[in-house]
C-alpha cells in the first residue's frame, strides 16, 4: 500500500483542495483496504481500487463538511498566486461546481495524469465512458478555459 | 480540438498542490491507529484563544491522568499470556477459537486455542503448519486451507477444486459456515473469469464427511442467483447462513472498491426464493450491511455511521447512532462501534454491547479502540468481541493494523465480561 500513498494524496488533493482533509481521505482509505483486502483478487493491480475508495472517501468528505461555513474562502498554506490568479479562481470554482463523478474523471486523467483504461476502471465504467465523461466535465469548464473547441 | 497538455498545464496550475505532512505515508496505518482524525479540529485550533489553550491544558492534562491510570488498570485485567495445556473439553461442546498471542511472538502463530464461553477453560485445540481460519460459532470446525478440520485434526471437508480451482483465487475460504455447525454458504464464482461481471450464484456446500466417505467431495446445490461478481474484487458476499432459520443474506457491492453496498438479498435456502431485498444504488449511501446469525434483522450502516435495523419482512424495526458489527444469536443485541454521528471513524469510536430495541447499553468496552469483529455464542447469549489493543503494538511493530494485539472479551447479555484474553486474533465472527 506505501508507493500508493502519495499518487491518492494527489487524488485526494485535487478532489477536495485542502491538505488535512486530503491526508484523512487517503488514510481512511488505507484503512478501508486494509479491512476489505481479502476481497481483493490476489495478483491484480491495487492501483485503481485503492484510488476507487479515495474517490468514494473524498465524496463522504465534501457530502460531511459540517465545518464548511466555518471554513475561510480558500485553505489556508497555498502556493503563492500565479499572474493569471483571477483566471484560475474562476477555473477552480467551476471545477469545485462539477458532479463528482465528472471532477473525478477530470481529476483522474489531468491532475493525476492517468490512462483512459485505468480511469474507467476507478469509475467502474468501459473506457469509452470514461473518455466521454471526461470529454463532459472539460466542456462544461469550457467557459473558464476560454477554450473554443468541444473534443479533447 | 483542446490541447490535453496545455489543459493539463492549465488544471494542474488552477487547483495548486500542496505536500502532505512530514511522515505521512510512511506509517499510515499505525499514524491512523494512534491518531486517529488529527485533522479534524485542526480549525478550531486555528481559531482558538487564550481561555481555550488553558482549557485544553487542564484537560489534557486530566487526560493524560485518566489514560495513565486506566491503562495500568487496564494492564492489571488482562489474563497473563500462557500456553495453556490441551483443551479438555469434548469435541462438541462450543468454544471459541483463537490463535494466542503469546504463541504468535514466541514465533509460532499456527497454534490454535480454545476457551469455553463461560471464560473458565481453555487449552491448546489443534497445531498445524499453515494459517487457520475461519472457523464456525461453535469452534468444532475451522479452515485450514484447502481442507476444513474438526478440533480432532479430522479431514471433514475439501477447498481445493470447485470455484477454488479458477485462476488467481488464492488460498483463502470465501464460504461462510452455516449456524448448524456442519454447513456453509458460498457465492461463485468468487472473481469474474472473464473483464466484465457475470451473474453470481448462491449456493449451500454439504462437506463430504457428511456422506461418511471423504473420497465424494463437497456437494455444492445452487440457491439463487443474486448480484453481479467483478473481475477483480470479490464484491458479492454471504453476510448469514442459517440452515436453521432458513435464510442467506447476500451482499454485493460496488464492483470496483467493494466498500459501498448496492443491494443486498434475504433469501430462503430450501426453495431460493428472494424473501426480501434492498437496492441501495440511488439511494443513501450504505457503506456495511450486517445480518443476524438467522438473516431475522439486518442492520443497513450509512456513511455517517448510522444504523437502521431492518425485521423478518423487510421493515425497518429499529435505529442507533453507531454503526452494528454484529448481533447475539437471537438478535436481541447488537455490537456497535459507537461512531459519532457525521464522522466516519467508526472504527475508532467505543465497542458497545446494545439492546437495539431500547437503546440499552448493557457493556461498554475501552474507549478509542478498534472493534475487530465479534461472534455470538450458539445458542446462548453471551458475545465475544475483539478490540484491538492501540496502546501495546507487537514488537514495536506499527507497521500495519496486524502490528496490534487484539483483547478478546466474553460479555454476558448482562454485560460481565466472563473472561478475556490477549489475542493476535479469533478465528470465528
Amino acid at each position: 500500500m506505501a508507493p500508493l500513498m502519495f499518487p491518492a494524496y494527489r487524488l485526494a488533493f485535487g478532489m477536495l483542495r485542502n491538505r488535512e482533509e486530503a491526508e484523512d481521505a487517503v488514510q481512511e482509505a488505507a484503512l478501508s483496504a486494509w479491512k476489505h483486502r481479502e476481497t481483493f483478487r490476489p495478483g491484480a493491480d491495487p492501483r485503481p481500487w485503492f484510488f476507487a475508495i479515495v474517490a468514494n472517501r473524498c465524496r463522504s468528505t465534501r457530502r460531511n463538511r459540517w465545518s464548511r461555513l466555518l471554513r475561510q474562502a480558500e485553505p489556508t498554506g497555498q502556493s503563492r498566486p500565479a499572474p493569471d490568479v483571477e483566471g484560475d479562481l474562476d477555473l477552480r470554482r467551476a471545477v469545485s461546481r462539477l458532479r463528482h463523478d465528472d471532477r473525478l474523471a477530470l481529476v483522474l486523467r489531468f491532475y493525476v495524469d492517468l490512462p483512459y483504461e485505468e480511469i474507467a476502471t476507478v469509475l467502474g465504467i468501459s473506457e469509452a465512458a470514461a473518455r466521454s465523461r471526461t470529454q463532459r466535465a472539460v466542456r462544461r469548464l469550457r467557459p473558464e478555459l476560454g477554450e473554443p473547441g468541444e473534443q479533447i | 480540438m483542446i490541447d490535453e497538455d496545455r489543459l493539463r498545464a492549465r488544471l494542474q496550475r488552477a487547483l495548486g498542490y500542496e505536500p502532505p505532512s512530514p511522515g505521512f505515508g510512511a506509517q499510515p496505518l499505525s499514524k491512523l491507529a494512534v491518531g486517529t482524525s488529527v485533522h479534524r479540529n485542526a480549525e478550531e485550533s486555528r481559531n482558538s484563544n487564550l481561555l481555550a489553550l488553558v482549557a485544553a491544558v487542564i484537560a489534557l492534562a486530566l487526560v493524560v491522568t485518566l489514560v495513565l491510570g486506566a491503562r495500568a488498570l487496564y494492564r492489571t485485567q488482562i489474563t497473563p499470556v500462557r500456553t495453556g495445556p490441551h483443551l479438555t473439553v469434548s469435541p462438541a461442546t462450543p468454544v471459541i477459537l483463537f490463535i494466542d498471542l503469546a504463541v504468535v511472538n514466541r514465533g509460532n502463530g499456527t497454534q490454535i486455542d480454545g476457551m469455553t464461553w463461560d471464560g473458565q477453560v481453555s487449552g491448546e485445540v489443534y497445531t498445524i503448519d499453515i494459517g487457520a481460519g475461519p472457523a464456525n460459532s461453535a469452534g468444532t470446525l475451522f479452515v485450514a486451507f484447502p481442507d476444513i478440520l474438526d478440533r480432532s485434526g479430522r479431514v471433514v471437508g475439501e477447498l481445493g477444486g470447485g470455484p477454488y480451482a479458477g485462476p488467481g483465487v488464492g488460498a483463502k475460504f470465501f464460504g461462510m459456515f452455516a449456524d448448524d455447525e456442519l454447513h456453509y454458504c458460498q457465492v461463485v464464482p468468487f472473481f469474474a473469469p472473464s473483464a466484465s461481471e457475470v451473474p453470481a450464484t448462491l449456493q449451500l456446500v454439504t462437506p463430504s464427511a457428511t456422506f461418511g466417505d471423504s473420497s465424494v467431495g463437497d456437494e455444492a446445490r445452487d440457491v439463487a442467483q443474486v448480484g453481479q461478481i467483478s473481475p477483480n474484487v470479490n464484491n458479492v458476499r454471504v453476510a448469514a447462513c442459517s440452515v436453521l432459520g432458513d435464510r442467506a443474506v447476500v451482499v454485493e457491492t460496488d464492483p470496483t472498491a467493494g466498500a459501498l453496498v448496492y443491494q443486498y438479498w434475504v433469501v430462503q435456502l430450501s426453495t431460493g426464493r428472494v424473501l426480501w431485498t434492498h437496492d441501495l444504488r440511488g439511494g443513501p449511501v450504505s457503506t456495511q450491511v450486517v445480518a443476524s446469525r438467522d438473516g431475522q434483522y439486518v442492520a443497513e450502516i450509512d456513511a455517517t455511521g448510522t444504523t437502521t435495523i431492518f425485521g423478518p419482512n423487510g421493515s425497518a424495526v429499529g435505529h442507533l447512532t453507531g454503526s452494528v458489527e454484529g448481533f447475539s444469536w437471537d438478535g436481541s443485541e447488537a455490537v456497535v462501534d459507537a461512531c459519532p454521528s457525521g464522522l466516519s471513524y467508526c472504527s475508532y469510536a467505543q465497542a458497545t454491547v446494545t439492546r437495539w430495541r431500547d437503546g440499552v447499553v448493557v457493556w461498554a468496552g475501552p474507549h478509542a479502540q478498534i472493534l475487530a469483529g465479534s461472534q455470538p455464542e450458539p445458542g446462548g447469549a453471551s458475545l465475544a468481541i475483539e478490540i484491538v489493543d492501540r496502546a501495546h503494538p507487537i514488537n514495536g511493530d506499527t507497521s500495519g493494523m496486524s502490528g496490534y494485539p487484539t483483547v478478546l472479551y466474553v460479555v454476558s447479555s448482562e454485560g460481565q465480561v466472563l473472561g478475556q484474553r490477549e489475542v493476535a486474533r479469533m478465528l470465528g465472527g
